[in-house]
């Protein structure tokens, strides 16, 4: 009796009866997706993003990131392309608090994770990698709780991938209003139907409010 | 009365100043150069052009080997002496290293080449309240050195020379023991043997029965004036200090810079912590005595048949523990492959400056403790710019930069331009241009500080995408294109001009591009990730 309420206060057992998780949440910004999370994204963790590059992904973190990015870095490792400076400071994120870093192997890269998540003046770290190992993961999600930082890891749409023990793994899929969020998995949750999350709010332009306007296709081969 | 002078003569720098391997793991102190007494091999130095043995350690010296023995004897004395070149310029670095280090205790010193020193001690014995004392300080430099040495103090600096030849070990400070002791000195031990002119000087003397300086000094002025050149005369006043010998004082480098040579040739990376942990070692001891820190440290390896390879390495906010630069320097030489064998290796440090920025942390809001979730991001606040600048963050980008490269460490920067290309450009660890005044800012050098993002400032800006392709491709592939485009017509006056239409587009995958049309065609330069 005693040993399944130390289980549970320590986190390692949870029921469906318990509905706030532990540990800190933080707001995506999305209403309908922190009904989905119940709360928000857990922090000083890591949670798995499969996802296609540029469907909105990255503008999905964003609200998220500038609210909770106070005085610390961002550190994005590997990214798929030349980040935009502009862009960032658009979203509320000072170039002074973002680092960009291009290791040559993913060895490197998940070295420089960790030392970033662990540094304690990192707030958030973005990583593109898709092939990991549950040792890799692990020594990440302490190196994460060591210094109070979140890592958020891109990776390829699940094929024949393992399963991992992450806080939560997230699918993406597009959508002309937005993007469909599916819940691979959630610590102390379940699965659930895939959500909408409407952007059309934050970003009117990067949406096509309704698909029956007759949009103007553009055919050309280069 | 003239001033009292120490002479300090290390007859065996360059064989002292060699590294051997460290007898014992652990403190860097038992990594040190070779020290004597200790049992370790019989190593000599050989004067390359006259083949004598010219400096040799006790282990040598026990197994009969002297000075000025031919290699053939040697060798035949002793089956596994190490033989190496004796190289003066080599002991000249050394000897200003010493007085480099000396510098820091007593003021006055003066180099005497190639393995000499002469240190005007008059104004020190006030500040150390006595000669036992100065002479108990000294011991305890010359001990970290870990080096051989015969002194002789004297009341000028020829004096001092000649009797530290004739009688090494002559500490006495009372004017008629010295004169005793000068008396007595053979004029075969003094400064005149190193000149051909003074050689023959010498010769002439011994003809005529003179052996010693007391014998000298009773022949009247006038006759030894008549019958000797002047040099004789002006080595007489120099011995009664009428007459300068030193011109010229020791001033030290402005920067730390140390040489160590290797007695074994190291092969593999891992092998050089010990001898770096010892120059490292130095650093810190140099850096503490001025309270300063190092920027920048550049590491020199000269390899056998082999062009030496440099390594730079840059600490963003500045260390002097020689742990924190051996972590840094453990992650560059990892990805070091030693093309030849090591026999040198040379350490230089080229930016410091004061160390005084450590307390500021105190009082910086760095909480990390708990983030709250509240959003005040974009508020303007100047207090919080301070924090990006820690010394963590400076730690951090220091250790990415010295394990990944210093230009895979990059950092966005935007510009006020419409055209992207030249809006977006990132720069990477740059302490080039730091001066000694003041410390790197984050922003690197030669950018200007960006102002805060403010609510609304951010609204002002066009809509620009995530991530932008190394430079646009042709558009191969259909579009969805959203109502609206924006025109970019600029650059006229700097050789670059563009002339493009902008559409945001997203394709059959669902991903939003951004796109341009000019007079070529249509390209792909983004996307809205």
């Amino acid at each position: 009796m005693t040993t399944v309420a130390e289980l549970k206060a320590s986190g390692q057992v949870w029921s469906l009866h318990d509905d706030s998780p532990n540990g800190t949440l933080l707001s995506t910004g999305f209403a309908e997706l922190d009904q989905l999370l119940v709360g928000g994204f857990p922090a000083h963790t890591v949670v798995e993003i499969h996802s296609d590059f540029g469907i909105g992904e990255f503008r999905l973190l964003l609200p998220c990131i500038t609210n909770v990015l106070q005085t610390q870095l961002l550190v994005m490792i590997n990214p798929p392309f030349q980040i935009v400076g502009q862009m960032l400071f658009a979203a509320g994120i000072p170039c002074e608090q973002v680092l960009i870093l291009r290791p040559a192997t993913s060895l490197d890269a998940l070295w420089a994770a960790e030392q970033c998540l662990k540094s304690a003046c990192c707030g958030f770290v973005i990583l593109w990698q898709s092939q990991l190992s549950i040792g890799q993961l692990k020594r990440l999600q302490l190196c994460a709780q060591t210094g109070q930082a979140t890592l958020f890891m891109f990776r390829d749409q699940r094929q024949h991938q393992l399963s991992l023990p992450v806080a939560l793994s997230l699918q993406l899929t597009p959508d002309c209003r937005g993007i469909y969020v599916q819940v691979l998995k959630r610590r102390g949750g379940w699965p659930q139907a895939p959500v909408l999350v409407d952007m059309t709010g934050r970003w009117p332009r990067l949406s096509i409010q309704s698909p029956t306007v007759a949009p103007q296709i553009l055919s050309h081969s280069a | 009365m003239a001033k009292l002078w120490l002479y300090l003569h290390f007859p065996a720098l360059q064989l002292d100043s060699l590294f051997q391997q460290p007898q014992t793991k652990g403190s860097a102190f038992t990594a040190a150069p070779a020290s004597r007494g200790r049992t370790s091999l019989p190593i000599c130095l050989l004067d390359s052009t006259e083949l004598v043995v010219k400096q040799l350690n006790s282990t040598a010296e026990a197994q009969g080997i002297r000075l000025g023995m031919t290699l053939s004897m040697a060798s035949a004395l002793c089956h596994d002496l190490q033989v190496l070149p004796y190289q003066a310029a080599q002991e000249l670095l050394y000897l200003q290293q010493v007085a480099a280090l000396l510098y820091q205790k007593s003021a006055d010193i003066a180099l005497d080449p190639p393995s000499a020193l002469w240190l005007q001690i008059e104004p020190m014995l006030v500040l150390y309240g006595g000669l036992e004392n100065y002479l108990n300080m000294l011991a305890e430099q010359l001990h970290f050195l870990k080096l051989r040495v015969q002194m002789a103090l004297g009341y000028s600096a020829a004096a001092a020379q000649l009797l530290c030849f004739s009688q090494p070990g002559f500490l006495q400070d009372q004017p008629h023991r010295i004169q005793n002791a000068l008396n007595n000195c053979p004029l075969q031990k003094s400064s005149l043997q190193q000149s051909v002119s003074g050689r023959k000087i010498l010769h002439q003397l011994q003809s005529i029965g003179i052996e010693t300086l007391g014998q000298l000094r009773e022949i009247p002025r006038a006759e030894l004036s008549r019958r000797f050149s002047t040099e004789l005369i002006s080595f007489l006043d120099q011995l009664g200090g009428h007459q300068p010998t030193v011109r010229q004082f020791y001033q030290p480098p402005e920067q730390f810079c140390q040489t160590l040579e290797l007695l074994f040739q190291l092969e593999h990376t891992h092998q050089l912590q010990a001898p770096l942990g010892y120059l490292l070692q130095l650093l810190q001891h140099y850096l503490q005595q001025r309270d300063q820190h190092c920027y920048q440290l550049h590491l020199k390896l000269e390899l056998r048949d082999h062009p030496p390879l440099q390594l730079s390495l840059q600490s963003a906010r500045g260390e002097y523990l020689q742990t924190r630069w051996l972590v840094l320097f453990q992650l560059k030489l990892q990805q070091l492959k030693l093309p030849a064998p090591l026999l040198k290796m040379q350490l230089w440090a080229t930016q410091t400056t004061a160390r005084d920025g450590d307390n500021l942390r105190l009082f910086a809001s760095h909480a990390q403790q708990g983030v709250t979730t509240t959003g005040a991001k974009l508020k303007a606040d100047e207090e919080s710019t301070t924090v990006v600048s820690s010394t963590e963050v400076l730690g951090l980008r220091s250790l990415l930069a010295a394990k990944l490269g210093d230009e895979r460490v990059q950092q966005p920067v935007w510009f006020e331009d419409h055209r992207p290309e030249f809006a977006n450009r990132f720069h990477t660890l740059e302490l080039t241009s730091v001066t000694n005044e003041a410390p790197p800012a984050v922003a690197g050098a030669g950018t200007r500080r960006q102002p805060r993002p403010t609510a609304s400032l951010c609204a002002a800006l066009p809509l620009r995408p995530g991530f932008l392709l190394p430079s646009p491709v042709p558009l191969s592939m259909q579009l969805q294109l959203q109502p609206g485009l924006e025109r970019i017509q600029t650059g006229w006056w700097d050789q670059s001009p563009i002339q493009r239409d902008y559409f945001i587009g997203r394709n059959p995958q669902g991903q939003w591009c951004w796109v341009f049309k000019n007079t070529e065609g249509w390209y792909l330069q983004g996307y809205f990730a």
